[in-house]
């Protein structure tokens, strides 16, 4: 039940990240939100079973370091593309919780042809003051708990809810904990809003925002708060789910998420053969609306092309 | 030795049940508990303490900074220390000091407190605390991680701007400006001495000995458990191979002078517990950011910051716990003029700054204490060390004849 672990260094930035990966089959990469990945958990080893899953483990969170060069949100959706282009990843899916939702949306409307589909399992990065988002920062594991669990007797919530009672790990806990917080507030102190809301209209991925019905940390309300902004955006709600819906109901959750990303694509080539002919794709058409100068590069010119073989059925889902 | 009258001025008025029925003093405190009629007169009432205790010969007045904050009602200890410009002659205004990180652009402090330094005719110790989590992070919004790198930066930018000859580019991280060139500057030269206020670690020592600027251990806990850290401090410096020099060192102390030991419980018992259990009354959420502290530090004391956290909040201490255990010194003038030079030679202290009005004393019994401390105390304390070290740390005002006087002729 256990991922590969590898490390990776990106030279022109001199960061040395952690990476986990499992699975066959199309790229899907998954980022962690504010308080880290605790371990390879039941939804991660999900979403392996039907994709080639990596996660990155962001500057700062776990054993990737780095986080000193971490100055605004830009400087993490540089570094998570640095990521993927040194794995050779081209055009992945994303997935992301809670922070990492507002880093794979920064993502998308920053690199718009350089993502797939979308998943934002409640994601922060807009707010509303009559919405507020629960300080999280000023609270305890065990104070979090009742906000992000709909079921205190989750094994996670029951770990998080008592302090050990040897000091070692009560130490390696605690650290660990505000070692998250203190990388996470890079990006969301004081308040998880950096302008993200300006940017949302350039998303062009088939975006699911996937929340859980009893979300005490951020509330379900953001959920039309983004959708509203990204064209075309769906949202599911989990029942008897709160913020770490992922690990509550993995079960029901994963298989929005695959159905969404799967839903009108073909499966993915398996590895060694090549995608399919251009011929099925249909005719050559003028690239989008610049001002109709000539078409830039023909469609279905497979080599070259960057959106991969179910382009032109992603566009008509628009 | 010098001796500096130091205020907090904090609330006097918060209820009983403070600790019962609201989580902080500190950053979320209700402001329904705060009145501006009230607040008028406490302001004018802490000034004329300040004033009293410049002429009673204290060698220094002190200032700070907080914000949100019921137990120091400073958010500028610039302006408080302007109103005492014009009304003390001698006495150094030793703000202690601007959280110079939370000022932008940072050369708003190079041009208030050189406003200071020349209208007071250079009697300005310039302090430069980090600040606290409370307010910083949370009242004031800065991102924990960053915090220290922003404060070492604005620590440059003043200083250059301070003193460098013509006007200069500043291309920081968190400030960038293209003309730097503050009117006025300072009086003293090369700058106001710096006093950094710290908590214990060793980065921040080895920061002030390399930059030989004094360093202050502001702690409420009083000098048994300060002399630990101050033992420490002194380790590092003679590690580095520097002298120490005890006017390189600062500590605040609670005194509460009496006529007699018993009299002193009668007199301040009430105030003292004021102070501790409403003053100090901090929510744990805000008492550190995550990424305040850097990782070094939290490991060598996670254990020590909950169970100091849960003691700020929880001080089952009496009168008598309180003294014993150094929390305050408190008693007749002669007990206190024992325990205080017994504690300032042996933490090696040069600049002492004590703290006479505490919590809900009023006027009335800070002046008393003042006084008492003045004559009595006081005149025992300020000639050790004399002898032995020279004090680098400290204002180089104007003679006397060139200050601006009634009449002036330029």
């Amino acid at each position: 039940m256990e991922p590969e672990r590898l490390r990776v260094e990106i030279g022109a930035t001199g960061r040395n990240v952690e990476v986990w990966r499992k699975g066959k089959g199309r790229d899907v990469v998954f980022l962690h939100g504010a308080g880290g990945l605790p371990a390879w958990t039941e939804d991660l080893e999900a979403l392996a079973q039907h994709y080639r899953l990596t996660v990155p483990i962001h500057p700062g969170f776990g054993a990737s370091g780095g986080a000193d060069s971490i100055e605004a949100v830009l400087d993490s959706v540089l570094h998570t593309f640095d990521v993927l282009e040194h794995l050779g990843l081209r055009q992945p899916d994303l997935i992301g919780h809670s922070m990492g939702g507002m880093l794979a949306a920064e993502m998308a409307a920053t690199s718009p042809r350089d993502v797939g589909r979308l998943a934002l399992v409640a994601p922060v990065g807009l707010w509303d003051d009559a919405h507020p988002v629960l300080d999280f920062f000023t609270m305890t594991p065990a104070e979090l708990v009742p906000h992000i669990f709909a079921d205190l007797n989750h094994p996670l919530a029951r770990a998080m809810a008592v302090e050990p009672s040897d000091e070692e790990s009560l130490v390696e806990m605690y650290v660990g904990f505000i070692k998250s917080l203190a990388a996470a507030g890079r990006l969301l102190w004081p308040i998880p809003d950096r302008g993200l809301a300006r940017r949302l209209y350039r998303v062009k991925a088939p975006t699911l925002l996937l929340w859980g019905e009893r979300d005490g940390l951020v509330p379900p309300y953001y959920a039309e708060a983004f959708a509203r902004r990204i064209a075309g955006a769906q949202i599911k709600m989990i029942a008897d789910a709160s913020h770490m819906v992922l690990i509550e109901r993995p079960g029901p959750a994963v298989e929005a998420i695959v159905r969404f990303f799967e839903d009108g694509r073909a499966p993915t080539p398996r590895p060694g053969k090549k995608p399919r002919p251009a011929a099925k794709r249909g005719p050559a058409r003028a690239t989008a609306s610049r001002g109709g100068g000539p078409a830039r590069r023909r469609v279905g010119a497979s080599a070259s092309s960057r959106r991969g073989p179910s382009a032109k059925k992603s566009k008509s889902r628009r | 030795m010098k001796v500096h009258w130091f205020h907090l001025m904090p609330w006097r008025w918060l209820p009983e049940d403070f600790k019962e029925r609201y989580r902080s003093v500190w950053v979320d405190i209700p402001v329904e508990l705060w009145d501006s009629e009230r607040g008028h007169y406490l302001y004018n009432e802490y000034l004329d303490e300040l004033e009293y205790a410049a002429a009673a010969g204290f060698d220094g007045v002190c200032v700070n900074e907080h914000h949100s904050n019921a137990y120091g009602l400073m958010p500028s200890p610039n302006i408080m220390a302007a109103a005492l410009t014009r009304r003390t002659r001698e006495t150094a205004l030793v703000v202690l000091g601007n959280s110079i990180a939370l000022y932008n652009p940072p050369i708003r402090v190079a041009e208030e407190m050189a406003m200071l330094d020349v209208i007071s005719g250079g009697r300005l110790v310039a302090g430069m605390p980090v600040g606290t989590s409370m307010d910083t992070n949370f009242a004031y919004g800065q991102v924990p991680a960053t915090l220290r790198e922003k404060y070492r930066e604005a620590h440059d930018l003043i200083v250059r701007a301070w003193t460098e000859a013509e006007p200069f580019v500043f291309n920081g991280r968190f400030t960038q400006l293209r003309y730097v060139n503050p009117w006025p500057r300072p009086l003293q030269k090369p700058h106001p001495p710096i006093w950094i206020p710290g908590g214990g670690s060793i980065e921040t020592w080895d920061w002030c000995v390399e930059r030989d600027y004094l360093y202050a251990y502001l702690s409420y806990f009083g000098y048994i458990r300060g002399k630990k850290v101050m033992d420490r401090y002194w380790d590092r410096v003679r590690q580095l191979g520097v002298e120490p020099n005890p006017f390189r060192g600062g500590f605040l102390q609670l005194v509460c002078v009496s006529d007699t030991d018993a009299s002193a419980e009668r007199e301040y018992a009430r105030h003292v517990d004021y102070f501790f259990n409403r003053c100090l009354h901090i929510a744990n959420a805000f008492a550190d950011a995550p990424g305040y502290r850097t990782e070094a530090t939290i490991r060598a004391g996670v254990l020590a910051q909950v169970g100091k956290y849960a003691e700020l909040v929880r001080f089952d201490l009496g009168w008598k716990e309180f003294n014993e255990q150094g929390y305050i010194i408190a008693g007749s003038p002669e007990t206190v003029r024992e325990r205080l030079a017994d504690m300032v030679r042996s933490m090696n202290l040069g600049h002492l700054m004590v703290l006479l009005q505490i919590g809900s004393m009023p006027k009335e019994l800070t002046l008393k204490n003042t006084q008492l401390f003045a004559e009595k105390v006081l005149p025992t304390l300020k000639p050790i060390w004399e002898d032995q070290w020279e004090d680098r740390w400290w204002v180089h005002p104007l003679r006397e004849k060139a200050r601006a006087g009634e009449a002036v002729a330029l």
